[in-house]
């Protein structure tokens, strides 16, 4: 679907990009991380045929992107970090507006607008001007924008910046959704742990280096050594701790702060699920929570060794 | 039969543009300067009525009077119209998704440029009770007048796309309108200095040498179709070596300026493809 190779870009003498290469299959969703200024906004907007590359290819669909923009345009549907909307438009008109220009006729754009609407929680705003709309409607808005011409491919720069936590859940939802419907779907952010929720695969950049690129799965299989994981009962604290102890890879328990129980534990996902389904069957439980630490810790690990590895040359 | 397929670039400008005040304050104040001149030109007229003007005469007067008033006008609110066209994109953060669209740059600079013309068409219209009252008083055809409309919305294309250009290659809108004004300046004053410099310099050589031809630059010069005598005379006075022939002044305007136009939207054009701006840059 997206086969991206030895993609470099080059501004003056500084290398922004450099030999990028990862391929997309349909309907997964490819999450690009890496820290402030690492490449990732470069990348894609090479991929949204807006930069020429100062070397390598991309190809959509077999669509070599540099020979035909205007084919490649139409597969995919683009949000950049920072946007723009006319404010003196309403919100179906807006819609219309961008569904025109993507080369669709209008009585086609307005039969899509409702549903398009509903899916990114905008229905009831169909008739409000652009301008009354919240940060977070208008991030939705132009998500909606970016689907108006039924792209096959996704483009989406930090789409949960600035967006509050229940926001950011309902754009995961969104996006799952899209996913269900055959979606392709690149998205980048700097926060590893937020993308492995959602994407079926990953890609680590730094310096313009993509310094891993594999499945999610294979990301958080790296990661899973001893975990940490918080909890609390209803009551029999010291019973539960004594039984934690008992059990074979669990390696240190110690009371939390907030009152409960902290686990140091050996084991993978799945011995993390059967130790929560003994500890419900036990004890009354409140709360089990494998900390998300490790992703994060992954994601300093590999951009530090990038930076070292800067340093030194 | 074929259903009629506008921009749909024009459009929404034309939406967005018709639900600013700013509009109707632009056209409001345009009608008050346009309308109020006309009226106290033709009561200073009116007084001389029966001491041998005729009532033609006096209708004669006021057209040319609003003639040249609504050409300057409107060749000076174009570079205030579309010097934000697309700098205003930029300013938005809205180029890059327009650019990302199934619009090539040549359409959305020309979409653009329609948007601006249409408020110059507008303003045309709104000025049409003026010359009404023009009939009234009689002494010019339809004609005449059509020539006129012609002349402003041509001129207005000429002098919109350098407007365009600047647009497209600043970032800033005020940059963009103090570059277009520049250039509007120096067409329209620079040029007319240098002819009365080189008139001084050349006038003994009676025609011989064509200084003159600096005026094709001069968007006024296009006036010149429709008041051929007032060039004539200018021109005659210059020498007989170039008068009476069939090539005019505003032939060669025309060309000129119709060249510099050309440019310049093939420079906005350019400067709007992300993709031709950054293997230059990459």
């Amino acid at each position: 679907m997206i086969k991206v190779s030895g993609l470099t870009k080059y501004f003056d003498k500084f290398a922004a990009v450099k030999d990028v290469s990862f391929s997309v299959e349909q309907g997964n969703i490819y999450g690009f991380v890496g820290p402030n200024g690492a490449g990732k906004t470069t990348t894609l907007r090479m991929l949204a045929t807006l930069l020429v590359p100062s070397g390598g290819e991309i190809h959509l669909n077999g669509v070599p992107a540099l020979k035909n923009p205007l084919q490649v345009r139409r597969l995919l549907g683009y949000m950049p970090d920072f946007f723009g909307v006319y404010d003196d438009l309403k919100v179906d008109e807006y819609l219309e507006f961008y569904g025109e220009v993507s080369g669709r006729s209008l009585g086609d754009v307005r039969r899509d607008i409702p549903g398009l609407l509903e899916l990114v929680g905008l229905g009831e705003k169909r008739q409000s001007y652009v301008n009354n709309l919240s940060r977070g409607m208008k991030q939705r808005l132009c998500l909606a924008r970016s689907l108006v011409h039924r792209p096959e491919v996704l483009l989406l720069d930090e789409p949960a910046s600035g967006l509050d936590p229940r926001a950011r859940v309902e754009l995961r939802n969104i996006l799952k959704e899209l996913q269900s419907m055959g979606k392709t779907i690149i998205i980048s952010s700097h926060i590893l742990a937020e993308l492995a929720q959602l994407c079926t695969h990953v890609g680590i950049i730094n310096n313009g280096c993509l310094a891993l690129s594999a499945p999610v799965s294979e990301v958080l299989a790296r990661v899973e050594g001893d975990s940490l994981i918080s909890i609390a009962l209803a009551d029999r604290q010291e019973e539960a701790r004594l039984w934690l102890l008992e059990q074979e890879q669990v390696k240190e328990v110690s009371p939390a702060n907030s009152g409960g129980l902290e686990v140091v534990f050996s084991g993978d996902r799945l011995a993390q699920a059967a130790l929560l389904r003994e500890l419900a069957v036990r004890f009354t439980l409140y709360e089990f929570t494998p900390s998300k630490g490790d992703l994060e810790q992954l994601f300093m690990d590999i951009t530090e060794v990038a930076e070292n590895a800067k340093a030194q040359n | 039969m074929p259903k009629l397929k506008i921009n749909p670039l024009l459009g929404k400008e034309l939406r967005i543009r018709m639900r600013n005040w700013r509009t109707f304050g632009m056209i409001s104040l345009y009608l008050l300067v346009l309308g109020g001149f006309a009226v106290l030109f033709f009561l200073s007229n009116f007084y001389s009525l029966g001491r041998g003007t005729s009532l033609a005469e006096v209708g004669r007067n006021l057209f040319t009077f609003l003639s040249v008033s609504q050409f300057i006008i409107v060749i000076f609110l174009v570079p205030a119209l579309a010097g934000n066209a697309i700098s205003g994109e930029k300013e938005r953060q809205t180029i890059d998704l327009l650019v990302c669209t199934q619009l090539t740059p040549f359409r959305i600079v020309t979409g653009k440029l329609t948007a601006a013309l249409s408020a110059v068409v507008l303003l045309i219209f709104a000025s049409l009770p003026l010359y009404g009252f023009v009939f009234l008083l009689g002494g010019v055809s339809p004609g005449e007048v059509l020539k006129l409309f012609i002349i402003v919305l041509g001129t207005a294309l000429l002098v919109g796309c350098w407007s365009l250009m600047f647009s497209a290659l600043f970032r800033r809108t005020v940059a963009a309108i103090v570059a277009s004004y520049v250039l509007l300046f120096f067409l329209l004053g620079g040029s007319s200095t240098l002819f009365i410099l080189l008139s001084n310099i050349f006038y003994r050589t009676q025609g011989a040498v064509p200084y003159f031809l600096i005026m094709s630059i001069n968007p006024l010069s296009f006036l010149g179709w429709l008041y051929p005598e007032f060039f004539r005379d200018i021109l005659s006075a210059l020498g007989p070596n170039w008068v009476g022939r069939n090539l005019q002044l505003w032939h060669l305007a025309l060309l000129i300026q119709g060249a510099m136009a050309a440019f310049s939207l093939w420079a906005a054009t350019r400067a709007i493809n992300p993709l031709k701006l950054s293997r230059k840059r990459g």
